[in-house]
């Protein structure tokens, strides 16, 4: 699965939570400031991301790391390699 | 001032017309239309320009202020007051409704409407004993959205990041709860004593027939900015 793969799906998900079509949406659109995107959202979203791409995320500081979706993309990446 | 927080909000959300944000966006000085205008979902771009109009009326209210002023945000994106460093406040939204907290010390206030209870998000946030509160509630729901408000309320009140506090407990005493129907509000002072404090909420809600006239609420814009 490469990062392509992972933006498709992860867009998937992200839209559930906006209700917004993620086909206009790029890397560097920022999940709180332009998606309005809580903090609640996001760990929910950190939980369904675990579920659909088979990773297991610990460390909860993660989220701190995940302003934009550019950033989401990559943590699924790094979180994928490392397992 | 000293030892209250007065709270203001607003919960008719789901009756403000397709044309608030456009109708309403000119209200705003220019920081906060250019923030406005970044949000991509109308919802978002509503709760931006309301809880400015909430902050602008309870500094009103209290202390004569027409016009907050600019923010400045410290290190996590906690706005503060450029011109009034000794007022506080902290905004949040939810589907629900929308709050704003002011103060003369730092407060934080979250509010959240109730979800269905999902285990995987509570390992991730809750220390080991509120798990084990959580496992043994008839209602794990409710308990966690008022365990996530205490922790939201209280790092946006020492001014960090959420994450900060997760599994962690946090200090009961510091944070007082309102509860809805289906939500919950929680505050919480950081280095007061939740009995210590006078909390005034919510001690306005703006009329949303201000909303639907632009040309009414602008005569309520005159009153404000005359001081």
């Amino acid at each position: 699965m490469d990062k392509s793969d992972i933006a498709r799906d992860l867009a998937a998900i992200v839209e559930n939570y906006t209700e917004f079509d993620m086909g206009i949406i790029d890397p560097s659109t920022s999940l709180r400031e332009e998606l309005g995107l809580t903090s609640f959202d996001i760990i929910a979203l950190l939980t369904e991301i675990e579920e659909v791409f088979s990773i297991s995320i610990d460390d909860i500081d993660l989220l701190a790391d995940i302003g934009t979706f550019g950033e989401a993309i990559d943590l699924v990446a790094d979180l994928r390699v490392a397992e | 001032m000293t030892g209250v927080v007065s709270i203001y909000s607003f919960s008719h959300r789901e009756a403000l017309c397709e044309h608030f944000v456009e109708r309403n966006v000119g209200r705003l000085p220019e920081f906060r239309r250019k923030r406005c205008h970044r949000y991509r979902r109308e919802r978002d771009k509503q709760a931006c320009i309301i809880s400015y109009l909430l902050l602008r009326q309870g500094l009103f209210e209290q202390y004569r202020i027409a016009e907050p002023g600019e923010f400045i945000f410290n290190g996590y994106g906690k706005p503060y007051l450029k011109d009034y460093p000794h007022i506080f406040f902290n905004f949040s939204h939810c589907e629900r409704g929308i709050v704003c907290a002011i103060a003369e010390f730092e407060i934080g206030i979250d509010m959240q409407e109730i979800h269905p209870y999902d285990p995987g998000v509570a390992k991730l946030v809750c220390s080991a004993d509120e798990l084990c509160r959580l496992t043994e509630s008839a209602d794990p729901a409710r308990l966690f959205c008022r365990i996530w408000t205490a922790k939201e309320s209280y790092a946006k009140a020492r001014g960090i990041g959420v994450a900060e506090v997760f599994k962690q407990e946090t200090p009961e005493g510091l944070v007082r709860h309102r509860e809805e129907e289906d939500a919950f509000i929680a505050l919480c002072c950081e280095r007061k004593k939740m009995d210590d404090i006078q909390i005034q909420w919510p001690k306005t809600c703006l009329n949303l027939s201000s909303f639907r006239n632009g040309g009414r609420q602008q005569k309520n814009d005159e009153k404000y900015s005359k001081k």
